[in-house]
C-alpha cells in the first residue's frame, strides 16, 4: 500500500520535481515485484562526523540529518512502508558535555514543533508519531512537546513514527517487567496466598513481557539499518529483532539517501527467503 | 578467553558432553548444569558456554517472574504494601539466577544465510559488534583471525 502518492505529484511545485516523482515511483514499483518491509528502523548515526567532515558546528550536522530523515520518511512512506523506528537520543547520550545535551534537547523540541506543522510530512502522509524513551528524563519543554505530538497524531490513519528518546533497549526490557509484574501484583493484590507465592513459574509470560514494551503496537522490524558503517546495535530493539536483517552502509546519516535506501531494500529482498524460513521455524518450535 | 557458542536449536548443548573435544576429564571441567565448559588448551584456560534461542525472551521472563514473586513474598510480611521499582542491576542479577547473565561479547561472528543475530540473548548484545561471516559451511581458521584483527583496529582508531 502506497500513502497519497497523487496529492504528492501535485504538490510538486515545478517540472523537475514532478519529473524526479514520476522516476522514484517508477522505481519503487519496480521495487515492488519482490517483498517490501513493513518496519523498518534506523540508528542515525554519523551527524557529528558529518559536521567534523565539512569543518563546521555541530548544530549543522544534525540539521542535516533531521533534513535526511524528513527526505528517508518521505521515501519510505511512497514505497508502502508502514512503520519506520528511529533512534533519536539514547540513555547513554546524557553522559555528552551538557552544553551538547541542552543543544540537542533545544534541537528535538525545535524538529517536534516544524513536525506538527501544517505543510510537514507529518501531515502529507496522515502519520502517527509515537515518542518511545524514558520521557521523564527529557527537559520540560521537549517532553510537553513529544506529549503534544502523540496526542496531536493519535488518531492519524497513515502509516507510523516511531521515535525512540531516552531510550536502550535495556531500559524497555525492564520497563516491561516492571509494568508486567506491576500487573501481576494487582491481579493478586486480593487473592494471593502463600501457594501463589511460592510458586513463580508463570506470573509473567513472554507474551506479557512483549506487550509491555513500548514497540507493543508494532510488528518487529524488517530491516534495522544503523549508518556510518558501525556494527554494533548499541542497545537498540535487541528483544525485537531476532530474524530482522541488519545493514551497516558506510554513509554517514545525513548522506543517507534514495539509492541507499533503494539499495537496502534490495540486500533485504535477497535476504528474504531465509529471514522468512527461521521466522516461520522458530514460530513452530516456540 | 571466554567464547561463547550460540545456535537456535540449541544443538550444541545436546551433544556438548558427547563430543571429544570436551571429553578430556584432565582437561575439562563443566559446570553443574553443563552448559559452560572451561578447557585447558595449550596452556590457555578458554571458557566456553554454549547458549541457544530459549536464553533470549523465555529467561528474561524467568527473571521477571523471580523479582515478581520476591516482591509478593516481602509485600505478604510487610504490612504496607510497596510497588517495586527494580533497577538494570536487580534485573541482571534475576537473569544470573535464572542461569543467564554471564559476560556481554566484544565481538559477534555471525554465520548463516543473513546478517541478523538469530535470537542472542538481548541482555548480552548491547554494544557488541556485530560482523556477518557468509555461510557456515565457508567458516574458515584466516577468515576469523581477520575478523579479529579488524575488530582489534577499529577499537585501536
Amino acid at each position: 500500500m502506497k500513502y497519497k502518492r497523487q496529492n504528492n505529484f501535485k504538490s510538486s511545485s515545478n517540472i523537475f520535481g514532478r519529473i524526479w516523482f514520476s522516476m522514484r515511483m517508477f522505481l519503487f514499483n519496480v521495487l515492488s515485484f519482490g517483498p517490501l518491509p513493513a518496519h523498518i528502523a534506523f540508528i542515525m548515526d554519523g551527524n557529528r562526523r558529518y559536521s567534523k567532515k565539512h569543518n563546521s558546528k555541530e548544530d549543522t550536522g544534525h540539521n542535516a540529518g533531521f533534513s535526511s530523515l524528513i527526505s528517508t520518511l518521505q521515501y519510505c512512506y511512497e514505497l508502502g512502508v508502514k512503520y519506520v523506528t528511529v533512534y533519536a537520543f539514547s540513555i547513554d547520550n546524557f553522559k555528552r558535555k551538557p552544553d551538547e545535551v541542552r543543544s540537542l534537547m533545544n534541537l528535538l523540541k525545535e524538529k517536534i514543533d516544524e513536525l506538527l506543522e501544517e505543510t510537514s510530512v507529518i501531515n502529507k502522509y496522515d502519520i502517527r508519531v509515537n515518542f518511545w524513551g524514558e520521557l521523564n528524563l527529557l527537559t520540560e519543554p521537549v517532553r510537553l512537546a513529544a506529549k503534544k505530538a502523540m496526542t496531536v497524531t493519535g488518531k492519524n490513519t497513515g502509516p507510523v513514527l516511531s521515535v525512540c528518546v531516552a531510550y536502550t533497549s535495556t531500559h524497555e526490557i525492564l520497563h516491561a517487567v516492571q509494568e508486567s509484574c506491576a500487573n501481576v501484583n494487582k491481579m493478586l493484590a486480593e487473592r494471593y496466598s502463600n501457594e501463589c507465592i511460592n510458586s513463580a513459574e508463570g506470573l509473567v509470560s513472554v507474551a506479557d513481557l512483549e506487550q509491555h514494551l513500548y514497540s507493543g503496537s508494532c510488528p518487529e522490524p524488517d530491516i534495522v539499518v544503523r549508518t556510518s558503517g558501525e556494527t554494533r546495535l548499541s542497545n537498540f530493539l535487541l528483544w525485537q529483532t531476532p530474524y530482522c536483517h541488519l545493514q551497516n552502509p558506510g554513509a554517514l546519516w545525513p548522506e543517507f539517501s534514495l539509492w541507499h535506501l533503494v539499495w537496502s531494500i534490495l540486500q533485504y529482498q535477497r535476504a528474504y527467503s531465509s529471514l522468512q524460513e527461521r521466522r516461520m521455524r522458530s514460530k513452530k518450535t516456540y | 578467553m571466554n567464547v561463547i557458542l550460540y545456535d537456535t536449536k540449541g544443538v550444541l548443548k545436546k551433544y556438548m558432553a558427547s563430543s571429544e573435544l570436551f571429553c578430556n576429564a584432565r582437561t575439562t571441567c563443566f559446570d553443574a548444569d553443563r552448559r559452560t565448559v572451561t578447557l585447558l588448551l595449550h596452556g590457555d584456560q578458554i571458557t566456553i558456554e554454549l547458549l541457544s534461542f530459549s536464553d533470549n525472551k523465555e529467561i528474561i521472563s524467568k527473571a521477571a517472574n523471580f523479582l515478581c514473586s520476591r516482591q509478593l513474598k516481602s509485600n505478604l510480611l510487610a504490612s504496607n504494601k510497596i510497588e517495586a521499582v527494580y533497577t538494570d542491576t536487580d534485573l541482571l542479577n534475576a537473569l544470573k539466577m535464572a542461569g543467564c547473565g554471564g559476560l556481554q561479547p566484544d565481538l559477534l561472528l555471525v554465520y548463516g544465510p543473513a546478517r541478523c543475530h538469530l535470537g542472542f540473548p538481548a541482555w548480552r548484545l548491547r554494544y557488541t559488534e556485530i560482523m556477518y561471516m557468509g555461510p557456515l559451511k565457508s567458516m574458515k581458521h584466516g577468515a576469523i583471525v581477520k575478523a579479529i584483527y579488524d575488530f582489534s583496529n577499529r577499537n585501536k582508531n
